[in-house]
């Protein structure tokens, strides 16, 4: 052990926008090991929910994820409808998927720009993100937002997408899709890219299965998993689409998942508008009136794979218990199969395969005294602070 | 006003610290150098490690853990060193702040010379905020 | 003894170089916004970041070797501001230099990349050691394939080591870049440039996404102004190099000052727009690139000089 040196990725670390620590164990350039260490990003989000009403946990779980502002409040919505047994009215169906589309539309390309910059081809980052403005416009356009839509509401959504716009958003959608097939052809034929993506990063169908991995990473190595297939909630089995899967295991297959899957969306997206144009205007929520005792869960596929959320009410206005699974939580994990034995170089650009989201994976990390070995901090220290926290609160009011 | 300083206004280098934000801020900041907004205009980049920064960009509510860091990194950077706390979090700790690991809005922690308010702010914001900065 | 530094610190030597240096930097930052789509800084940045960095604070390594940390930027401004010079005078005033300045120039090329390295191993950072060994390998894969490519000039020169005999040569017999071994040679230094220059492909020294700007990471200040200072004269000192070898040396009287600014912009160019084309290499697949392909072309381009072709 002593022989290897520690290499920090983060917690600052230009690899990464948000906090997150990985210590690679080396030798030379190759690693041996790789650690991970949690609880920069930790906001205590789940005990936040619980002092705040049904309503108003959307704004805070929109908030888990900035990518994922969408996923989270429709895994959410799809639990508290489990909850409160309602049905939404197909209008907001549609509206619901049309935004969670567009939001994987601009989540991979987002993800292409960024493959690109830590491989150090700016140029694809400047591109990528270029076109990202179009479909960010098309989001202003429909709920008045760049990221944070407050779209969602239990039983339906917030705002309704008048038919008058639908075909100025089909023109916008329109002039998206010629620059996915340059991006798409850019990315796909280079043979520097090809040089240092294929071959790199390797996890096999077991070794997917073991790890419990979800969402592109599972799909690039063969494994056709999707909620909005497995489970289908919303809009999704009344449109006409598929599952895209790649042979290929590694970095660069994980790409072509990530390119392929933004037409699919699109394709959805067309459809969905199309549909959406044939129901009643302004039908886009069914009022709800309380919330019984009992628990619900939901699912959502998120642009990174499976979103979990599980409530608990006591038929009070708030949540007894909200506990939130997102993907990157079991992709992580996959590093320890798919960093190690591989260069460093290769090793920062297999941690932006999967496309990482830290501060939705973010958990409590206990404390430990580096020199006894004592942890310093445990689940009554928690609920200690979160007492302590109330009271300060308390005096202030 | 000193031809240093005046470089200095000309060419800040922004180091980013995500503290412990929902990401979207720390995409917003990233989205300014894209084409459409173009923030090298005002020689501003971003630059990977703090010995070079001259402004040090605090996004995101401060928990426990990362209190100790941001004082570290805010002693480690060559001064003068410009603070900026962005966005809603930044400023006030936003949402979060009632959250059990808070540990204070940024200007408890370090002293700061900016405000960019906005859940995310949008670049435009950002750009105007900058804007305001240099004139200060 | 006035005259030579004059020479070394003004003309053709430090400020000028720097300046020009500075320029060039600044049309590769906008030939790179205009690629990807943006306006690009303005024109005297390079500069402003030169004033900012002399009037910020410089600090130390508490657990590193103070005096070489120190020491490297020095030596790099220097050894690449004394390449520049013996560059830049054969061009200047015909006839000057002596027999035996490629190898000297040769040898200055190679000193900022070592003081990078040694600054880096001197500051302590694990990131900067990383940086430090992706540098030497990656001197250790290009110098070969360098000192090939200049044996493949001596030899169309007719065997001459003095820069201005080689100018001499060309203004006779036509560029060498006009010949099949030359394009191969310009091939073959255009690449090691780009690797000098630790631009994409080849900034794997420094990447910024993988180990913070590696080698710099703990330079701040006027410290790092140095180094900046000798990127720039680097940035001079190499495609002047490339020109003055290949494309026939720089014409200083009336209508070939104009010729000589293109054929320096042409280089720069082209570097600019390799480095915005491609990714960045592994370190091991940059030493197969080095070691295989560009040594094989500058071995092809010797035994192609030798039958003058």
């Amino acid at each position: 052990m002593s022989t290897r040196t520690v290499i920090p990725i983060g917690p600052y670390h230009p690899l990464q926008e948000e906090p997150e620590l990985f210590k690679l164990y080396c030798e030379g350039e190759i690693v041996r090991d790789i650690e991970w260490e949690t609880g920069y990003n930790h906001r205590g989000i789940e005990k936040i929910n619980e002092s705040k009403t049904f309503d108003q946990v959307f704004f805070v779980v929109e908030r888990i994820c900035g990518i994922c502002s969408t996923s989270h409040p429709f895994a959410y919505a799809n639990a508290m409808e489990e909850l409160a047994r309602v049905e939404v009215t197909d209008r907001a169906k549609y509206i619901r998927t049309i935004i969670a589309e567009l939001e994987r539309i601009h989540s991979h390309l987002l993800w292409v720009g960024l493959a690109g910059h830590f491989l150090g081809y700016n140029t694809v980052f400047m591109w990528a993100w270029k076109y990202r403005e179009l479909v960010l416009d098309v989001f202003e356009k429909i709920t008045g937002n760049r990221n944070n839509y407050a779209m969602f509401r239990i039983g339906g959504v917030r705002r309704d997408i008048p038919n008058a716009h639908i075909s100025d958003i089909k023109k916008m959608l329109e002039a998206v899709k010629p620059k996915v097939d340059l991006l798409t052809g850019a990315v796909m034929d280079d043979p520097v890219i090809h040089a240092r993506t294929k071959g790199v990063g390797i996890l096999t169908k077991e070794d997917i299965i073991d790890y419990a991995a979800v969402g592109p990473t599972a799909r690039a190595s063969g494994i056709a998993i999707d909620v909005r297939r497995d489970d289908p909630y919303a809009a999704y089995p009344l449109v006409d689409w598929k599952v895209i899967t790649a042979e290929g295991c590694d970095v660069f297959a994980k790409a072509e998942v990530r390119l392929l899957e933004m037409y699919e969306s699109m394709s959805i997206i067309d459809q969905c508008l199309e549909k959406m144009s044939k129901t009643q205007e302004g039908d886009i929520f069914t009022p709800v009136k309380d919330i019984p005792p009992g628990s619900g869960f939901g699912r959502a596929e998120a642009p990174r794979g499976e979103v979990f959320h599980f409530v608990k009410s006591d038929g009070s206005n708030s949540p007894v218990r909200h506990k939130v699974r997102a993907p990157s939580y079991v992709n992580i994990a996959t590093f320890k199969k798919s960093c190690v034995g591989q260069t460093v170089a290769d090793a920062t650009i297999i941690l932006a395969a999967v496309d990482p989201c830290y501060c939705c994976t973010e958990r409590m990390a206990f404390a430990y005294d580096f020199f006894s070995g004592k942890q310093t901090m445990n689940g009554l220290d928690l609920i200690r602070i979160s007492h302590q926290k109330t009271n300060e609160l308390k005096m202030k009011m | 006003m000193g031809l240093g300083s005046y470089c200095f206004k000309k060419s800040l280098w922004v180091f980013h610290f995500g503290g412990a934000s929902c990401n979207n801020c720390d995409i917003e900041i990233l989205d300014c150098l894209t084409p459409r907004y173009d923030i090298e205009r005002f020689g501003m980049q971003l630059v990977g490690t703090i010995r070079h920064a001259d402004v040090l960009l605090v996004s995101g509510s401060i928990n426990r853990k990362c209190r100790d860091r941001l004082l570290e990194l805010y002693n480690q950077a060559p001064k003068p060193l410009l603070v900026v706390a962005f966005g809603a979090c930044g400023c006030t700790g936003g949402i979060f702040a009632e959250g059990n690991t808070f540990a204070g809005p940024v200007d408890k922690i370090i002293p700061v010379d900016a405000y960019i308010p906005g859940c995310p702010p949008k670049p435009e914001a950002i750009l105007a905020g900058i804007v305001k900065l240099l004139n200060k | 003894m006035i005259k030579e530094l004059f020479y070394f610190l003004i003309f053709p030597g430090m400020i000028f170089s720097v300046v020009v240096g500075g320029v060039l930097s600044w049309s590769d930052r906008k030939i790179t916004a205009r690629v990807q789509f943006r306006k690009g800084p303005p024109f005297l940045q390079p500069f402003y970041d030169l004033g900012k960095l002399f009037y910020k604070e410089t600090i130390l390594p508490r657990h590193g070797a103070r005096l070489t940390f120190l020491a490297a930027p020095v030596f790099a401004l220097f050894s690449a501001t004394l390449a520049n010079v013996f560059i830049l005078l054969p061009s200047v005033f015909p006839g000057s230099g002596f027999s035996g300045d490629l190898i000297v120039v040769f040898y200055l090329l190679t000193i900022p990349s070592l003081t990078y390295l040694l600054g880096a191993l001197a500051s302590g950072n694990p990131l900067g050691a990383l940086g430090a060994s992706r540098e030497m390998k990656l001197i250790i894969s290009y110098e070969l394939a360098f000192i090939l490519a200049l044996t493949a000039i001596v030899i169309k020169s007719g065997m001459s080591l003095s820069i201005s005999d080689i100018i001499a040569a060309q203004q006779e017999g036509g560029v060498f870049a006009g010949s099949l071994s030359g394009v191969l040679l310009f091939v073959v230094i255009l690449f090691v440039t780009q690797a000098k220059l630790a631009l994409v492909p080849f900034d794997m020294s420094e990447a910024e996404t993988e180990i913070a700007h590696g080698v710099f990471i703990e330079y701040s200040g006027s410290a790092y102004a140095l180094i900046k200072m000798a990127r720039y004269v680097m940035l001079f000192a190499l495609p002047a190099l490339m020109v003055t070898l290949l494309l026939g040396g720089f014409g200083m009287e009336g209508i070939s000052i104009l010729w000589s600014v293109l054929k320096l912009v042409l280089i720069i160019l082209l570097i600019t727009l390799i480095r915005n084309t491609n990714p960045r290499l592994r370190i091991d697949q940059a030493m197969k690139f080095f070691f295989l392909w560009m040594n094989l072309l500058a071995v092809a381009a010797i035994v192609l000089s030798l039958i003058n072709i």
